[in-house]
């Protein structure tokens, strides 16, 4: 799986829960830096999953510092 | 449906239970109940772990010390820092003769909504008491039956889609859910940071559209007050309107309980003043005080409200006469005396441990990563002390939080003695300041 595919797939869901994100999208940054609450991040997570179908252990969730991070555990988690 | 879990996964939150948190089981990727299924595992284990410390069982009222029977059937003796009584009114003799009179009266429930048949002449008489107690020119009342739905029913009825909410950051799950209900725009700006409220404003009023800017007279989570004063004049200057959620402040701040915003000076330009009855007012459900049309438009419109029972004759028997106390000379008299315990209960605990900022009667103190949070819950409540833990994701991550609140009737031997707990807690658990 291509980190583009991830990318584009976890950065439909941040615009989904946090509406109104015209500036592009950089993995650097965190949720929050776009305007998401912790809830907010649960359900783009939970989105990006059932969406590409790869599931990160429950445990992993706590590691994830940026969207990077995000991007690098479906890559570690994808089959 | 059978239980189809994974022996791995069961596993894995049996050895590695202190590493999860409640997020973790928020999110499910199958038609399964895989989450609830854990959870329940990680609750089960937890319990035979002996370290299970939430929803254990109150055998009385709140009062300042109490027995716990946690789910395992343990009991324990604590000093009692979780409950939101700060006046003590919920047990006042005063207040339950009220509510049993009103009962006796009315009947257990309304038995309809407020806007058919549910609205009893008791009602009535809280919305007047509510009124006198607030005082300002053309000003109503609508009754909810909880602090959430007020913020729930009240924002979603005020805002519409195409409006604009903008929210602390670390506001009440209920202000971030009225929000997320109205179809509004939502933008929040950092946590008292009034130079970013002024961007957000900026770039969001304009004629064509209503502003609505939530704030908290106390923010329970942090136990500091919010910037009203400030917040009230960038709103008159950019044409926005502002609710305050004084949930933890009502009937308590100020010199005569009307909240924060009198003791800001703002109560009389604040739109929607929001308060919840299960915190000072000792029982249970919620208002908004706005001008009467707001008010009558938020009878018709907050949909939780709409298509809820009424609040019970009991409940509101009982705050009628919470009222009367609290106007009276015992409410300044606890009043006084709740300020003067949390003062002194935090110069107990200043410069030992990471404290909020401020005077006020929630106090919270920063222990950092949630995985210290069900070891240190087990130890305070063995120690014989109870108190309301918050973690992420509730707080940011590694920012938890023991949160403590100060009631008027708290001895101060029993403030000494909490305050020697969690100095042994900081020291066992390292937090304690260097």
């Amino acid at each position: 799986m291509e980190r583009q595919e991830i990318l584009a797939v976890i950065e439909k869901h941040l615009v989904k829960s946090v509406p109104g994100i015209t500036e592009k999208i950089e993995e650097q940054k965190t949720f929050m830096d776009y305007g998401a609450n912790s809830l907010d991040i649960v359900e783009i997570v939970s989105g990006s999953m059932r969406e590409l179908k790869v599931k990160i252990p429950r445990t992993e969730l706590s590691d994830i510092k940026n969207i990077a991070g995000l991007v690098d555990k479906f890559v570690a988690n994808a089959k | 449906m059978a239980n189809t879990l994974d022996e791995s996964l069961v596993k894995h939150v049996r050895e590695n239970f202190s590493s999860y948190t409640y997020d973790m089981f928020m999110m499910n990727m199958s038609a399964d109940l895989e989450e609830m299924e854990l959870f329940s595992e990680y609750v089960d284990t937890l319990n035979e772990k002996k370290m299970y410390t939430f929803e254990a069982a109150r055998s009385g009222t709140q009062t300042t010390e109490t027995d716990l029977e946690r789910e395992n059937g343990e009991i324990v003796h604590v000093v009692n820092l979780s409950s939101y009584n700060y006046l003590g009114l919920s047990y006042h003799p005063d207040v339950i003769k009220a509510a049993q009179d009103a009962v006796a009266k009315y009947g257990l429930g309304a038995s309809s909504s407020p806007v058919i048949s549910g609205t009893y002449t008791i009602h009535k008489q809280l919305e007047q008491a509510l009124e006198k107690f607030f005082d300002l020119p053309d000003r109503g009342v609508s009754l909810f039956t909880a602090g959430y739905s007020v913020n729930l029913g009240a924002i979603s009825a005020f805002i519409k889609p195409g409006h604009q909410v903008i929210m602390d950051a670390n506001s009440h799950m209920s202000i971030v859910e009225g929000a997320k209900l109205s179809g509004g725009d939502m933008s929040f700006f950092r946590h008292n940071d009034m130079a970013h409220l002024e961007e957000l404003l900026k770039e969001k009023c304009d004629d064509f559209t209503r502003v609505l800017i939530c704030v908290e007279g106390i923010y329970s989570g942090d136990g500091d007050y919010g910037n009203l004063k400030e917040v009230v004049r960038l709103a008159k200057q950019y044409g926005a309107f502002t609710l305050v959620d004084e949930a933890h402040s009502a009937l308590v701040a100020g010199d005569n309980g009307r909240g924060v915003c009198e003791q800001q000076g703002v109560l009389a330009d604040v739109d929607l003043y929001v308060m919840t009855f299960s915190k000072a007012f000792g029982g249970v459900g919620g208002a908004v005080y706005a001008k009467k049309e707001i008010i009558k438009y938020m009878n018709w419109y907050a949909r939780c409200r709409m298509f809820s029972c009424a609040l019970d004759p009991a409940v509101t028997g009982g705050m009628v006469k919470v009222i009367e106390l609290a106007n009276g000379p015992l409410g300044d008299e606890r009043r006084k005396r709740l300020k003067s315990n949390a003062t002194f209960f935090r110069g107990l605990l200043d410069g030992k441990v990471k404290l909020s900022e401020g005077d006020a009667w929630v106090v919270i103190v920063h222990f950092g990563a949630e995985s210290k949070t069900l070891g240190l819950n087990d130890f305070l409540q063995r120690a014989g002390l109870d108190t309301s833990i918050i973690q992420f994701p509730a707080v940011p991550r590694n920012e938890a939080r023991i949160r403590m609140f100060i009631t008027s009737e708290h001895t101060h031997e029993q403030l000494q003695k909490a305050a020697d707990v969690i100095i042994k807690a900081a020291e066992k658990f390292d937090f304690l300041l260097k």
